[in-house]
């Protein structure tokens, strides 16, 4: 008995095991995530753009089952009945984050437009009624108007954000809120460290362990912004530092080089040219001089006692 | 007969130069004018007011509509285009990452350079190949752009200068020099180069809609010349990734500039450092040994997120 008892507890949790492979465990408080607004025509509209050119190939057009079924685990259709069983909050993680083969979305795309994609996926789904999220209370008084502020400490090596909150003309210092720093670079901005929380001060730092590649004179832009953007509003900073390391790379066509045009050829092929077309050049001109000079020397009239023949 | 055809030509390449439809579609430039009202140097701008909505077909062939007021009509100036071309972008030198782990061969890259390039889809700017390095390990797919190397036996080839590098390390091709002798494909060891051998795909519509030559797209092509990999470059003018990096939905493809040492995923736009990308994954260039230095690196393909492909035809 014990043993049967034994080999149904092995199947259960081979089971589990698969399923828990299968299944894609969201945080709970992920999970229990909401829109701030209510889906709206237009958020299915822009959704639907977005779905089109980041989702659609995998994931197929919703409707239609033309998902690509030969990834694991499957992509599924968006407008299928498993897919939509799945919260806004889980949704929202989901493309957040991505795991194997589903790509993480959170760089790529802005908090809204995933919220527009959850619009458009929503929009297949006759029976799903949206629930908004209730404002959420914030540790700092209402009405409060927050601001960052950036600088660079010379001793220290490092950047001080430092956050300060005014209310009814009155100025303090904020703490507790994750802030975070990036630099801009050409395609997107790169992230330095990971987010801070600020402290009492309302400060919070970023040390520099490698130097920041800048521009011709050392010039970095720096981006620091406030992670909970839902909490506290797009508080963001912008500011341009010259603590960056200098580029004084050479143009990549600057050197010499067979490759390269006629200006930047390598010295010992313009002189060697130009010395074998000079060389060339000088014997085709000796030769004639020379046939010049014997033509002239037949010209002459030879004294009789110098006549051979 | 002949002389016919020249003045048809000439007539052709007149109102190329005038067609108004010709400049709406360069939606890039349009983009700046309409947004900076700014009438940069090569270009001349003519403002027209209505309150009324335009169609506009935007460079990435999305079709918009904006409001008429805000439509500058932006002209083209062919020298100035040739011009910025061979200059290209100071301070810069792009380089691509391809995490070759990631690639599952869906083509979406090849998909988005042959509708870029007015391709023919036999003719290949990037392709994505089956490699298996021997008998006992497993194959694996490999995008294959123009590795705009450093030292471009292509372009020391070229007789009539058509082929050059830009100081931000692009080798690109002017089809108005180029004279179809095909030196550059004989010379380029990654077989990168296309030849125009009949009338380009989109013949039909360069005849309907006559646009200037952009070096920096090679649009319109052209028959009996070469076309290679741009690295997209009128999209890295205006600050966007090349079509390929944004096309792909896998991740595979990074993009950036070495001088910044940041490259920025084109799938989950993630901006990461490139010397510790290089560094912590073994990435490498096609074919050291021959000294080309190639400005595209690969990652080897470990730790695969997708299946294997089936074998290619030269390993049994």
């Amino acid at each position: 008995m014990n043993k049967y008892y034994l080999i149904v507890v092995v199947c259960v949790c081979a089971v589990l095991n698969v399923t828990a492979q299968n299944t894609w465990v969201v945080p709970q408080d992920q999970k229990e995530k909401l829109s701030m607004v209510e889906f709206t025509e237009s958020m299915q509209k822009s959704g639907a753009d977005v779905f089109a050119g980041k989702c659609t190939a995998c994931h197929g057009t919703p409707g239609k089952g033309n998902f690509n079924a030969l990834l694991n685990p499957s992509p599924d259709d968006p407008a299928s009945e498993k897919f939509q069983l799945n919260t806004d909050g889980e949704l929202f993680y989901k493309i957040s984050e991505g795991r194997v083969t589903m790509p993480s979305f959170k760089s790529a795309l802005s908090k809204a437009d995933i919220w527009n994609v959850i619009a458009y996926v929503r929009s297949f789904n006759t029976t799903y009624v949206q629930e908004t999220a209730e404002k959420i209370e914030s540790n700092i008084p209402e009405g409060t108007v927050l601001s960052l502020n950036l600088d660079y400490e010379e001793e220290k090596k490092a950047l001080k954000l430092k956050l300060t909150g005014t209310l009814n003309g009155e100025e303090s210092v904020v703490g507790g809120v994750e802030v975070t720093l990036a630099v801009e670079r050409y395609f997107g901005n790169l992230k330095i460290g990971e987010g801070k929380t600020t402290n009492k001060s309302g400060l919070a730092y970023f040390i520099l362990n490698d130097e920041i590649p800048g521009d011709s004179i050392g010039n970095v832009k720096l981006i620091a912004q406030v992670v909970e953007t839902e909490l506290y509003g797009d508080i963001k900073t912008e500011k341009t530092l010259q603590i960056g390391a200098v580029n004084n790379k050479p143009a990549l066509n600057a050197e010499r080089a067979m490759w390269n045009t006629v200006k930047k050829a390598p010295l010992w092929i313009i002189f060697g040219y130009t010395g074998s077309v000079l060389a060339v050049w000088f014997f085709i001109f000796y030769v004639l001089f020379v046939v010049k000079k014997i033509y002239a020397l037949g010209k002459e009239d030879i004294p009789e006692d110098q006549k051979v023949i | 007969m002949s002389s016919d055809g020249i003045k048809k030509n000439e007539l052709d390449k007149q109102q190329g130069k005038n067609s108004r439809r010709d400049f709406m579609r360069k939606l890039g430039l349009l983009g700046v004018a309409a947004t900076t009202g700014a009438a940069t140097t090569g270009f001349k701008s003519e403002e027209s007011s209505s309150s009324e909505y335009v169609k506009v077909l935007t460079s990435d062939n999305k079709l918009v509509e904006i409001p008429k007021s805000q439509v500058k009509e932006v002209k083209l100036d062919t020298d100035a285009l040739q011009t910025r071309g061979r200059i290209g972008i100071e301070g810069k030198r792009w380089v691509m990452v391809i995490d070759l782990a990631k690639c599952r061969n869906a083509r979406e890259c090849v998909k988005g350079c042959q509708e870029h390039h007015h391709l023919h889809p036999y003719q290949y700017h990037i392709n994505t190949l089956v490699m298996q390095d021997n008998p006992q390990s497993a194959p694996y797919n490999m995008p294959k752009p123009c590795m705009h190397c450093d030292n471009p036996p292509c372009v020391s080839v070229c007789p009539v200068d058509a082929t050059f590098k830009r100081q931000d390390g692009v080798v690109l091709i002017d089809n108005e020099r180029c004279i179809g002798c095909r030196f550059c494909m004989a010379a380029c060891p990654y077989s990168v180069r296309v030849f125009n051998w009949e009338e380009p795909f989109q013949a039909q519509l360069y005849k309907e809609e006559p646009m200037e030559y952009d070096v920096e797209m090679n649009v319109p092509q052209k028959k009996g010349t070469v076309s290679k990999c741009l690295f997209s470059a009128d999209c890295l003018r205006d600050g966007e990734l090349p079509t390929c990096v944004r096309a792909c939905p896998n991740e595979v493809f990074y993009f950036g500039d070495q001088n910044e040492d940041a490259v920025t995923n084109g799938t989950t736009r993630e901006t990461v450092v490139l010397s510790d990308l290089l560094e912590k994954n073994a990435g490498y260039r096609l074919m050291e040994e021959l000294g080309t230095k190639p400005r595209v690196y690969y990652l080897p393909p470990k730790d695969r997120v997708f299946e294997a492909p089936e074998k290619p035809d030269n390993h049994h």
